[in-house]
């Protein structure tokens, strides 16, 4: 289309444009006043929202600390919490790599009578990434006790986590390393170790 | 950009902000309001569909169902509403099928309650030429009134060829067959005016 014939267009437009009269003052005043009854009730329902989401988050950290004083997790130096053995059948513990065997700052494992299942979460946040992860849990003094192929990561929100759950029956008092291996090779070096102490209770 | 802020408005109106539903709506009403007179030629039935049109958005805003589309003007999605419910209301008035091409001569029966300030007797030079040119666009078929009364909203032929569910060469087609009647019509006025 050339300008010329553009410019043209352009100025039909504008007379069409022309004119035409406006709604009347009831149209508006219809529209604004459903308009303004709507922006109230939206507000009050965003208001309703917040208010949901901080009972939300209130309960999501009441949910938290209960699950935190449940967890069997020993930091290093801590000591061995108590555990609500009738209510759990599991306990869990959040392992990182690198500590040293037979330290004092092994992580501490109380498991008590009753329980089936250790939970063991373990911090990928050093280790290189693969599809899948084998894995053998021995004795300190080297006699395997316990094994898993082909076991996944997952990520959360700031770091990558394998999730096993052991069966608690082959853990008794005692300290355990934990080798992690890439599940693609057969013979291939441990990526990483893990090390925990088990107290039964 | 245009855009943007009436998308933003849109949405502040939607967390509860009457203030900017007010601004969207100055800025929009006069263009959606000629925009339905030259589609239904009666200013009464472009007034209801307006405010029934405006009701719609506040009832989208009013369930938190607005969304800021990308490539969709908030004009254009305004114009979707206004055309649908005024088809629908032809619909309804006329039992005519929506998917049914309307009648050419709905303009004979619209221009009955056409509006007092279409008179041509009050208006002159440009506005007679403007009430000129609009008369000439009640005897475009529907299709091609419709056409231009998007264009002349400022609506694109893309935007236009999704809304009426039409090839975009086919919407060009009647933009040039209905741009070039309305253009014969001014000639014609002219031509009159220089006789006289």
């Amino acid at each position: 289309m050339s300008s010329a014939s553009r410019d043209r267009d352009e100025d039909l437009r504008g007379l069409l444009e022309a004119g035409g009269g406006s709604p009347s003052l009831e149209h508006d005043a219809v529209v604004l006043q459903a308009a303004r009854a709507a922006a109230a009730a939206r507000a009050r329902t965003s208001q309703l929202r917040v208010w949901a989401l901080a009972a939300s988050v209130t309960l999501a950290v009441l949910a938290g600390g209960w699950l935190w004083r449940a967890d069997g997790l020993r930091s290093p130096g801590s000591s061995t919490a108590s555990l609500n053995a009738h209510r759990l059948l599991f306990v869990s513990a959040v392992l990182s790599p690198g500590l040293t065997r037979g330290g004092e700052d092994v992580a501490r494992l109380g498991v008590p009578r009753g329980v089936r299942t250790v939970r063991l979460r373990l911090d990928l946040t050093t280790v290189s990434a693969q599809p899948a992860y084998a894995i053998q849990l021995r004795t300190v003094s080297g006699r395997a006790v316990w094994s898993a192929q082909s076991v996944a990561a997952h990520s959360e929100v700031t770091s990558r986590m394998l999730e096993l759950d052991v069966p608690a029956e082959f853990l008794v008092q005692g300290e355990y390393e934990l080798g992690l291996s890439a599940a693609a090779h057969t013979v291939t070096p441990e990526l990483v170790f893990y090390y925990f102490r088990v107290a039964r209770e | 950009m245009q855009d943007s802020s009436d998308a933003e408005l849109m949405l502040r109106f939607q967390r509860g902000d009457s203030a900017a539903f007010e601004q969207l709506f100055q800025r929009h009403k006069q263009v959606l309001f000629r925009f339905l007179v030259r589609l239904s030629s009666s200013t009464p039935t472009a007034e209801e569909v307006s405010q029934q049109t405006w009701l719609k958005v506040i009832d989208v805003a009013r369930q938190g169902r607005y969304r800021k589309h990308e490539g969709v003007a908030f004009r254009t999605w305004l114009c979707t509403l206004a055309r649908n419910h005024f088809l629908d209301e032809f619909k309804r008035k006329f039992a005519v099928a929506r998917t049914q091409s309307l009648p050419d001569n709905m303009h004979e029966t619209l221009t009955q309650e056409r509006d007092p300030v279409l008179d041509p007797a009050v208006l002159v030079d440009r506005d007679v030429r403007a009430q000129h040119l609009r008369r000439a666009l009640l005897t475009l078929p529907f299709e091609q009134r419709e056409v231009i009364a998007l264009w002349a909203a400022g609506v694109e032929v893309e935007a236009i060829a999704r809304m009426v569910e039409a090839p975009r060469d086919t919407i060009l087609s009647r933009k040039k067959y209905a741009i070039s009647k309305l253009r014969q019509a001014l000639a014609e006025l002219d031509s009159e005016e220089h006789r006289a």
